[in-house]
């Protein structure tokens, strides 16, 4: 496939899967109104957001801090453990479509794909989750 | 319609057009059958009345523009929604939430367009997304040419 093509087959997918998820995405704002806006504010998910840029891992570790501080302390903060836990899954079920869109297509970067896929489908998945919430 | 390239069938590629052009008619001049819901005059009328202004209306219409998710275009209106606190702009009288549910319910009509056209059964998967964007773009485009002309008016009284 030339780099055109799989550029604009890349807008047009992820276009799609953003419409297609917002409802997903309201629902999970729908299932933590206690948690966001509250012990949880909207510039941390706009925080998260920026993360999305530095790549998956940086996100995944930066979550899952956020999952060991509201650990530690204590049963107060056992939303917003749910809340990041929660948040993991679905980017654990982002990361998965993404392999399976990639397997369609034919080319040799596929490791670069995904990477950039996984990372961009996320940062449209958060700013669901903020406009969301912010409503 | 740009959009609507991917339509491999001329026939269906014409229908999706009329029906696109013919409610997009009704946003612009109302009352028909076709066009039952929140009138872009009136919500234009009320957006006037509020502290929302031309750039921020402009501002939507080249979102819708410039996007292909029709996502992109909810979430910014709900952010003006959620950023609105004193409640003297978008979220006047629910506005905001006013035109994010005529934008929404854009969808149904475009399904049962579909659901009579059982040929699109052979076309891409995407195409119900794509009027639906369309549709929310020429919406978005009359209620802004309100605004402006409503604004206008008010601009020459006061002078």
């Amino acid at each position: 496939m030339n780099e055109g093509i799989l550029e604009r087959s890349l807008t047009i997918f992820l276009e799609k899967w953003s419409d297609e998820n917002l409802k997903r995405a309201e629902q999970f704002v729908e299932a933590h109104k206690n948690v966001v806006p509250g012990k949880i504010g909207i510039n941390q998910l706009y925080g998260i957001q920026r993360t999305t840029s530095q790549g998956s891992d940086l996100l995944h570790e930066y979550i899952t801090n956020r999952i060991r501080r509201a650990q530690k302390s204590g049963p107060f903060q056992k939303d917003v453990e749910d809340y990041y836990n929660n948040l993991l899954q679905e980017f654990v079920h982002i990361d998965n479509e993404t392999v399976n869109w990639v397997k369609q297509i034919e080319n040799r970067d596929k490791e670069k794909i995904v990477s950039d896929l996984r990372i961009q489908m996320k940062s449209k998945f958060i700013q669901h989750l903020i406009s969301h919430s912010n409503f | 319609m740009e959009l609507f390239a991917n339509i491999k069938s001329s026939k269906l590629k014409r229908e999706a057009e009329n029906f696109v052009r013919q409610l997009s008619d009704t946003f612009a001049l109302g009352g028909t059958d076709l066009y039952t819901d929140e009138n872009a005059l009136t919500l234009a009328q009320e957006l006037a009345k509020s502290t929302v202004d031309k750039t921020q209306i402009r501002g939507l219409v080249e979102i819708a523009k410039g996007t292909g998710s029709i996502a992109d275009i909810l979430d910014t209106i709900k952010v003006r929604v959620g950023r609105d606190y004193r409640g003297n702009g978008w979220n006047k009288e629910g506005i905001g939430k006013r035109l994010l549910n005529t934008l929404q319910s854009l969808r149904a009509k475009v399904d049962n367009f579909i659901k009579q056209h059982q040929q699109f059964e052979n076309e891409d998967s995407d195409v119900a997304r794509l009027i639906h964007l369309q549709l929310c773009r020429n919406f978005l485009e009359v209620l802004a040419a309100h605004f402006e002309y409503i604004k206008r008016i008010e601009e020459d009284k006061n002078e």
